[in-house]
């Protein structure tokens, strides 16, 4: 009858077990395997090459300042996206005239890839951080708005008709009905926008900019520094998963600490 | 409030379902109830029963001011129902408890609608969870129960608050034949326990039979009234009635009234 105890502990060994076998022969092969197929150093750099270009003789500072510059563009873009995409989601779900008039809009301008604006938003914005903050806030905002709408829309029938029966009236359905059940589809259309927000800023960035991983990534493209340019790759995915970590972690916290009302 | 003494009262109620389009393809309206006069007294347990799509819903739903009548007059305590009325509880096939609160909060829900949260609701709540054996389950989410255990929490909400007339439309409908047994059995201890006045729609002839003072019959939609049935026995039930005769003679009765009339409008 109560809830089931999890049994996570028991497979601990087995889930990480793989995964770390997996890695460490991947880690191997990188290393003793030929990889310089063309005989000119230009295919991929040797893994102690890599770990040399992060370790303390590398260059650090470059990618942290590099990296921090990106992160600020995600961030404060994702922001913009996420809260313009829950209010407008929110307006299209309740409101059928607005949807209609306006969700064709969102459609269309969700079709135009990002990066096609990012020479328009260079020019309105500039090269610092703003046009990149622009091109971000872009990107987030639809899967946002996209599931938003769609939680307001799919709202449980039988919730919306238990509390009429109670006496609820349109606002307490609202805001203890609707509202609350926002939550999981806000977080799935965030799950997808923190992704994207660190594709934007990058991909912003590497058609012009000042500062920033996309900035860095192309001035060791020029200096043939492929070492480098492999260990901003690999900073990448560790920031990357983190991100989508948190994300998860904070669906988890949000989820469990709702205020129950 | 000046009552007629009666809880409930049906008078010439009917239903139609509209229909929609026009011309060749237009979806005729579906008369769902007819003719439908049902009085209910203070502190019975009346059961609807019929065939599916008898409207056996519909009229819980008028009652509970959902839906209005075509015709015909919806009387509680004695008040024409123009909406919901904060002296109903309503439990539904689903249980549609809200994910994200815990099962006390589930509860008070209602509370919370109609006013503030005082400390003699909750404590109204934890003596209801006591007795449908969900004490030490308060703070539990709803997805940590079982479906016989959520169906009890709706059923406390629709308690919680003190409403003089319950409105049950197969809350136990989605539960194994077993639990629905002993969720029967705790039901009929709560009703006796609070004194109020409940109306239960089923399909289930047994559960009608075992938990009511009145079973009300009804036909084949356009739902109308056949029979009432009282079953003669004390308001305690328990699982050993159900294995008398006299329990069997009842149901028997009951079976072969609801066939009848299926054969009759069908043939």
């Amino acid at each position: 009858m109560t809830a089931p105890a999890p049994a996570a502990n028991l497979g601990a060994a087995a889930r990480w077990g793989g995964l770390v076998a997996v890695t460490a022969a991947l880690l191997l092969a990188w290393q003793i395997l030929p990889s310089d197929v063309q005989g000119d150093g230009s295919s991929v750099p040797k893994l102690d090459a890599v770990l040399k270009a992060l370790g303390p003789s590398g260059e650090w500072g470059a990618y942290l300042k590099a990296l921090r510059v990106t992160l600020g563009e995600a961030f404060f873009g994702l922001l913009i996206g996420f809260a313009a995409g829950v209010v407008l989601g929110v307006l299209l779900g309740e409101s059928r005239i607005l949807r209609q008039g306006f969700y064709p809009y969102a459609l269309a301008l969700q079709a135009l890839p990002p990066i096609a604006l990012a020479p328009i938003f260079v020019i309105w914005f500039g090269l610092g951080m703003q046009s990149k903050i622009g091109l971000v806030a872009a990107a987030t905002l639809f899967p946002v708005l996209v599931s938003t709408m769609a939680g307001v829309a799919e709202t449980d029938r039988g919730r919306i008709e238990m509390a009429t029966a109670f006496g609820a009236s349109k606002s307490q359905i609202r805001l203890r009905i609707v509202f609350p059940g926002l939550v999981v589809p806000i977080f799935s259309g965030l799950e997808i926008s923190v992704v994207l927000s660190f594709l934007a800023a990058i991909a912003g960035e590497l058609i012009s900019a000042n500062a920033g991983i996309g900035v860095i990534l192309q001035v060791y493209q020029r200096d043939y520094r492929l070492a480098e340019e492999f260990a901003v790759l690999m900073i990448l995915v560790v920031v990357g998963l983190a991100l989508a970590l948190l994300v998860r972690l904070a669906r988890r916290l949000v989820l469990e600490r709702m205020p129950n009302e | 409030m000046a009552t007629t003494g009666h809880a409930v009262e049906l008078a010439g109620l009917r239903h139609v379902f509209a229909g929609r389009g026009r011309g060749r393809r237009a979806v005729h309206g579906v008369e769902a109830v007819k003719g439908v006069d049902l009085t209910v007294e203070p502190g019975e347990f009346v059961s609807i029963v019929g065939p599916s799509g008898c409207g056996k819903s519909t009229i819980l739903k008028m009652i509970a001011g959902l839906l209005r009548p075509a015709e015909g007059a919806v009387r509680v305590w004695g008040e024409p129902v123009t909406g919901p009325r904060r002296d109903i509880g309503i439990a539904l096939q689903d249980a549609t408890l809200l994910p994200w609160r815990d099962v006390m909060s589930n509860c008070l829900f209602p509370v919370e609608l109609h006013g503030k949260v005082t400390a003699e609701a909750r404590e109204r709540v934890t003596g209801l969870l006591e007795r449908a054996g969900l004490a030490g389950f308060e703070s539990r989410r709803p997805k940590e129960l079982s479906g016989g255990m959520r169906q009890r929490v709706a059923i406390c909400r629709a308690l919680a608050d003190d409403p003089r007339l319950l409105l049950l439309d197969e809350p136990f409908g989605s539960l194994d034949a077993l639990t629905r047994e002993q969720m029967n059995i705790d039901l009929n201890r709560i009703w006796r326990e609070s004194g109020k006045t409940a109306i239960l729609i089923t399909h289930g002839i047994d559960e009608a039979v075992l938990l009511s003072t009145r079973v009300v019959i009804l036909s084949e939609r356009p739902g109308t009234v056949v029979e009432v049935v009282t079953p003669p026995f004390p308001k305690a039930r328990t699982k050993e009635l159900m294995a008398t005769p006299e329990f069997a003679e009842v149901c028997g009765r009951i079976r072969d009234r609801l066939f009848a009339s299926e054969q009759r409008v069908g043939g």
